[in-house]
Parts: C-alpha cells; sequence; structure tokens
C-alpha cells in the first residue's frame, strides 16, 4: 500500500474544491444542524448492541459470566497474592487506575484503558496486539510486572476452588493433582530459558501442556464473559442527539451551550471526528500522534507496527487450536505491514472519557485541558515513525472550554451495581510466591 | 512506469461527491432529500455514481457502480456501500478502454484517502472470477471521506492504473 503524496494539480484542484463545498461553518448554536451535520450526529449515536464474541462460545452463559467475575476480582491469581484485575481497572474508576503507568508485582510500561467499549474492539492493548477479550486476559495473567502469575498455578488453583463451575462449562479438569506432570509453576517464559517456569514448562509433555494452555484460555473465556457486561451507558451526549435527530425542542437545553458549540467543532472544524468516529467514538485503528514521551522515559515504542505482528502470530488468535471460531476476517486481511502502524496506537473511545485521568498510552497527560493543549498545539516531532498526516493543528478558533464541555457530555453512569464488586467472597491466595 | 491520468469519470464522480448530501439512512425521508447549496451538475453519463443516491427509501439498500476509464483499460468497481471501519468486499470487471474482455491481465487494488496521505489498514485479496472479473475481498474504510479506489493494471505489455473517488458516509459500523 504505497502513499500518494504527490497529486496531480487537477486532482487537487477537484478535491479542494469539494473541501469547499463542505466547508466549517462557525459553531453557532442557534444555528439549525446542517443535513451533513445530523448525518454525522446519527453515526454517533445510540449506544450500539454488543456484538457477538464467536471465539468464545461461553460469552453469554450466566456461569461464565459469574466465574469470570470472581476471577476479575480474585488476588490469589498473582505472584504476590495481591494483584486482580480490579487492582488496575477499579470499578469506580471506569475500570482504570488514575495512574499514568499501571502498577501490578510491577511497574508496567502503558496506562490500564477502560474496559468500557473494550467489546466492540477488533484489536485488544494500546498496540491490538491481541484480537479477542479473552485472548487479551491471558497476557497480564502472565506478565511479570502484572499479575506475574502462570498458567500452572492457574489450573491448580481453579482446580481447588472453582472445579464445579469450570467442569460444569468446560467439562473435566485433567488429573492436576499429579504433579509430576502438572508442576505448581510453569509457563513458557519468552527469551528466557533459563527461567524455572519455563523448565519446568518444557519439561512436560506435550499433551499436558495442550491441555493447561485450553484452561487458560478457557479462565480467559470466563473473564470475557463477565467483561461483556461492563458496558458504556447512555450519556448527556446521546440524549441531546437522539432528541436534536428527532425534532425534539427540547434538545437545546439537554446539554450546555458549550457542550453544543464543542460538538459542532468535535466533528467540524476540529476534525476529532476523523479518528475519534462511530458511537464509541473510535475508529478502532492505529495512529501515530507523535506525542511527548512521559518525563524520563527513554525507551522507544514501535507500537501497532510489532501489534499487528504479534497478533497474527498468537498462540490464543482467533481461528487457533483454543478459538472457538476458524472465521477470522479481521486476522486474515490485517496488514502488518502497513507503513504508518509505526509508532501508533490505538484510537481510544471517548466515551466516560472525563472519568479516566491520564491519557494516552503512557498516561503522558494528566488532565484533559493538557490533551486538548496538544491537539493545539502538535508540539515535537515523532522518535518513531512520522505523526500522521490527517492531524492538522487544531483551527486557533476552537473554543478549547467548548471542546472540554463537549467530551464531558460523554460520561454515562457505571454499570449495574451488581458488576462492580466480587459476586461472593473470594477464596484465599493458596501460595503466594512474593514478587 | 505508470502514467496517472485522471480519467473524466473520476472528475465527474469527484463532482458529484461534492455536491450530493451523504447518505442519511438514519434520518426521516424529508431530511435525506433536503436540498444542498450547490445544484447538481448534469448527471454523468456513465453508470457511475459516488455515493449511493440520497434520496433512495432506506429500505433499499443501493449499491455502487464506479467506472474508471483509461487510455488501455477500464474498470467498474460493484459494491454495497459499506459502514465505515466495516470489512467489506466488492466485484471487479477490468476490460480494455472499449469494454473487451481482456486476456491473462495481472491487477492490483488498493484505496488511499489522498486528503490524509494513507491508505487502508488491511491487505485485500484478490480472486479471479474469470478473465476480466475479480472478487475483493478485505477492503476496509477506516474514516469518512474521499477515498480513491486504484486499479493497477498489467496486460500485453501495458501498465496503467485507474482511479475513481468515493466518498465514505460517515455512518459507522455497529459491530465487528
Ligand atoms: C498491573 C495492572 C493491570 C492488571 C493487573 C491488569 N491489567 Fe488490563 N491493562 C493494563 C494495562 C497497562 C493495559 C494496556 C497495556 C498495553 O496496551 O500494552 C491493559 C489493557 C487491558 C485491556 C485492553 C483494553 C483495550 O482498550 O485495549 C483489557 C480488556 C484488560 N486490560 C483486561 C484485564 C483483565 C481481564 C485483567 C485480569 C486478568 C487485567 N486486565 C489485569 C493494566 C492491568
Ligand atoms: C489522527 C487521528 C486522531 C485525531 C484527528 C484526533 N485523535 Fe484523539 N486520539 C487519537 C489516538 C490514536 C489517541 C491515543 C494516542 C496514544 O495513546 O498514543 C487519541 C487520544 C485522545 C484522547 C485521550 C483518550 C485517552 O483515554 O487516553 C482524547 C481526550 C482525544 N484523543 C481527543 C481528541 C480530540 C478532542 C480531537 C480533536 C481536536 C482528537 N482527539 C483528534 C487519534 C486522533
Amino acid at each position: 500500500m504505497s502513499r500518494r503524496r504527490s497529486l496531480q494539480p487537477l486532482l487537487l484542484l477537484l478535491l479542494l474544491a469539494c473541501l469547499g463545498c463542505q466547508q466549517h461553518l462557525p459553531p453557532d448554536p442557534q444555528r439549525p444542524w446542517s443535513p451533513a451535520e445530523r448525518a454525522i450526529l446519527a453515526s454517533l449515536t445510540p449506544l450500539p448492541r454488543l456484538p457477538p464474541s464467536p471465539g468464545n462460545r461461553v460469552a453469554e452463559d450466566p456461569v461464565a459470566v459469574n466465574l469470570g467475575q470472581v476471577l476479575f476480582f480474585d488476588p490469589g491469581l498473582s505472584a504476590n497474592g495481591q494483584v486482580a484485575c480490579a487492582t488496575c481497572h477499579r470499578p469506580e474508576k471506569w475500570f482504570t487506575d488514575g495512574l499514568p503507568l499501571a502498577h501490578g508485582v510491577g511497574q508496567a510500561g502503558r496506562n490500564a484503558p477502560t474496559l468500557l467499549g473494550s467489546q466492540w474492539l477488533p484489536y485488544l492493548f494500546h498496540d491490538g496486539r491481541k484480537d479477542s477479550l479473552w485472548a487479551q486476559a491471558l497476557g497480564p495473567l502472565e506478565a511479570d510486572v502484572e499479575h506475574g502469575y502462570d498458567r500452572l498455578a492457574l489450573a491448580h488453583r481453579i482446580a481447588k476452588h472453582y472445579r464445579q463451575p469450570y467442569e460444569q462449562l468446560f467439562g473435566p479438569l485433567p488429573p492436576l493433582d499429579d504433579l509430576t506432570r502438572f508442576p505448581p509453576h510453569a509457563r513458557p517464559v519468552p527469551f528466557a530459558s533459563t527461567h524455572p517456569h519455563h523448565q519446568a514448562w518444557q519439561a512436560m509433555a506435550e499433551a499436558d501442556r495442550l491441555a493447561v494452555n485450553a484452561i487458560f484460555a478457557n479462565a480467559g473465556k470466563a473473564l470475557e464473559a463477565y467483561e461483556r457486561k461492563l458496558l458504556p451507558q447512555e450519556a448527556p451526549f446521546d440524549r441531546f442527539a437522539q432528541k436534536l435527530l428527532a425534532g425534539d425542542p427540547t434538545a437545546a437545553t439537554a446539554i450546555p451551550l458549550a457542550a453544543q458549540r464543542g460538538l459542532r467543532d468535535f466533528i467540524g472544524r476540529a476534525q476529532c471526528v476523523n479518528c475519534h468516529n462511530g458511537p464509541l467514538f473510535t475508529d478502532k485503528g492505529f495512529h501515530n500522534l507523535a506525542l511527548p514521551p512521559l518525563p524520563g522515559q527513554t525507551s522507544l515504542d514501535v507500537g501497532r507496527a510489532l501489534g499487528a505482528q504479534s497478533v497474527k502470530a498468537d498462540d490464543f488468535r482467533c481461528g487457533s487450536l483454543y478459538s472457538d471460531t476458524q472465521r477470522c476476517e479481521e486476522l486474515r486481511f490485517l496488514n502488518p505491514k502497513f507503513e504508518d502502524f509505526m509508532g501508533a496506537f490505538k484510537t481510544p473511545s471517548l466515551r466516560n472519557v472525563a472519568q479516566t485521568a491520564p491519557y494516552m498510552h503512557t498516561g503522558q497527560f494528566a488532565t484533559l485541558d493538557d490533551v486538548l493543549a496538544f491537539y493545539r498545539t502538535l508540539p515535537g516531532n515523532a522518535r518513531v515513525g512520522h505523526r500522521e498526516l490527517v492531524l492538522t493543528l487544531l483551527d486557533p478558533e476552537v473554543s478549547q472550554a467548548d471542546l472540554l464541555a463537549f467530551l464531558q457530555t460523554l460520561t454515562g453512569p457505571l454499570p449495574e451495581a451488581q458488576w462492580l464488586h466480587p459476586p461472593q467472597p473470594i477464596p484465599p491466595p493458596d501460595d503466594p510466591r512474593g514478587p | 512506469m505508470f502514467k496517472f491520468r485522471l480519467p473524466l469519470a473520476t472528475a465527474l464522480l469527484l463532482a458529484a461527491a461534492c455536491t450530493r448530501p451523504a447518505p442519511m439512512p438514519a434520518l426521516p425521508a424529508a431530511e435525506v432529500a433536503a436540498p444542498v447549496a450547490a445544484p447538481a451538475p448534469a448527471p454523468a453519463p456513465l453508470p457511475a455514481a459516488a455515493s449511493p443516491a440520497a434520496a433512495l427509501p432506506a429500505a433499499v439498500t443501493p449499491t455502487i457502480t464506479m467506472r474508471a476509464t483509461g487510455e488501455h483499460f477500464a474498470a467498474v468497481w460493484h459494491f454495497t456501500p459499506p459502514k465505515v471501519g466495516e470489512l467489506f468486499a466488492a466485484d471487479l470487471t477490468v476490460t480494455d478502454a472499449a469494454d473487451k474482455p481482456l486476456t491473462a491481465a495481472k491487477i492490483t487494488v488498493d484505496a488511499t484517502m489522498p486528503a490524509h496521505g494513507h491508505g487502508m489498514m488491511t491487505d485485500p485479496e484478490l480472486k479471479q472470477l474469470s478473465p476480466s472479473r475479480w472478487r475483493v475481498e478485505g477492503m476496509k474504510l477506516h474514516m469518512h471521506g474521499s477515498w480513491q479506489f486504484d486499479v493497477r493494471v498489467e496486460a500485453g505489455g501495458v501498465k496503467e492504473r485507474l482511479s475513481a473517488l468515493y466518498q465514505q458516509a460517515p455512518e459507522a459500523a455497529d459491530g465487528i
């Protein structure tokens, strides 16, 4: 896919003429919304229905939802008995942690995103290196700095505390009490062949390794079944846009005037909707904004360029041995060599964004004002790749306060209370090994 | 070397894209048909449309037929308008400029946004159905706005790029 920078003058002229006829009008809230603006508004609301998860046959099973919810809050699934998914995805913070870089057993290299809206993303993580929620969940469990756990310990913990729901969902567990076949701790450790967990993993029989992988994947599937309950809820913006589109005059007071002006700019001259599009306010794609690094961070991150390769090779990807589907269109057509993937990160959903500070993949901006100030000035150059051409300096006439007021109308309530805490008491950790 | 010639069809498509309102399936019909500022130019004589005709009733799923004619070859794209970010497939017919079938043509396809300097995040696959017909799978337009669809044709020792512009409406895909 090659880039076309040089255009024939004629084509350019025509393009300019085209842009001219969709000119961005000044944001006068009294001015009626134009057909083009209404078309864009209609593309941003209502919230879409939950898509199926064909790779996970227990995605809708209430037993899986319950098991997943317990696992999500279970700090026993960590090397030190203290880290659960909920440590970094805190329900009361819209499933984020408020930190620039997440902190588990150690310090993670990236910011913890919200889980609300992740159900629609074809690619998970800031670099999209996983292609389903269930496969995603397996990453943090074994990441040294997150749970620092291992799939054998997980299998033993499931056998000890969660056998009944597990076997009801997935059938009988293998004879895990045979510790010569199933050691207490083992996992493949990439690039660390001398790691004791890696050696224990290598010593296992192939068939036993596959059986443990299946347990690991099934735990991910239960976690996904629960995560599918963590949906973004209707926000003031939705009520405004739906009333407006229905011709209801009370639309005018549904959100503040400043927010209405900000919305006009967001979909108009500020051009945010180029990337933050659709009802989740994300194109689900990846872009290089050439962000400044978090102070003190010197490592370079190629982002999607690596993520796209990883997801195509992931053991738990769509169509893998552990996936419940072989229809994997997204992955099949993914072009890992797409040149703009270098240094690119996923466009986050902007739903509930006012509740999920700090911002960007390493939390480099503490507030939404900092984010908007960045879009206004676009300081510096990309450290990896180049800043994407779509991103142009914010029109100086756009009011930052208006944009901010609009972003605040994207906050809806938290998901139903029953999903915000463990559904039943969590069994104590089995065998904490210390950090 | 590719010669880049802007086919007449492209120019017309572009003009049409400018003056037609984007399709607005979620709006009542009266709104959809609302007139826009500039009067549309005389309809293109070619069987070409850059965006689904806005006045169509919402129930009908329109299909797009886009033609790009070059000096040597011609390409006709045929597809159901996709939503933003949705994988879609298209039928593609490539002939010589007089609509005669080609023998042993090699083609590649691509879609880019000239105004933004980027292409698609996907790598479409081509399946040849007959000497002049292909099925293109795995296209994805991740932004609304103007996309240039290119077909590079090589046949009988001649190479040419055929371009047509397509105006992607903002309606987003709701699932994956
Ligand atoms: C140590 C903190 C930490 C823990 C514990 C943790 N996460 Fe995360 N989570 C993160 C960070 C950081 C990212 C982004 C990492 C990246 O992009 O490389 C993330 C990303 C995600 C995403 C992707 C969201 C998106 O928009 O792409 C999901 C889903 C998720 N975590 C679910 C879970 C689940 C389920 C668990 C428990 C099995 C878990 N997390 C445990 C910090 C954590
Ligand atoms: C070129 C595509 C693009 C455009 C245009 C764009 N954004 Fe973004 N936006 C992104 C990406 C990609 C990120 C995440 C970058 C990262 O983490 O490295 C992001 C992040 C954000 C965030 C932080 C969200 C979070 O949870 O961390 C906010 C807020 C935001 N954008 C608002 C806006 C506004 C307002 C505009 C218009 C002025 C805008 N964006 C224009 C692609 C874009």
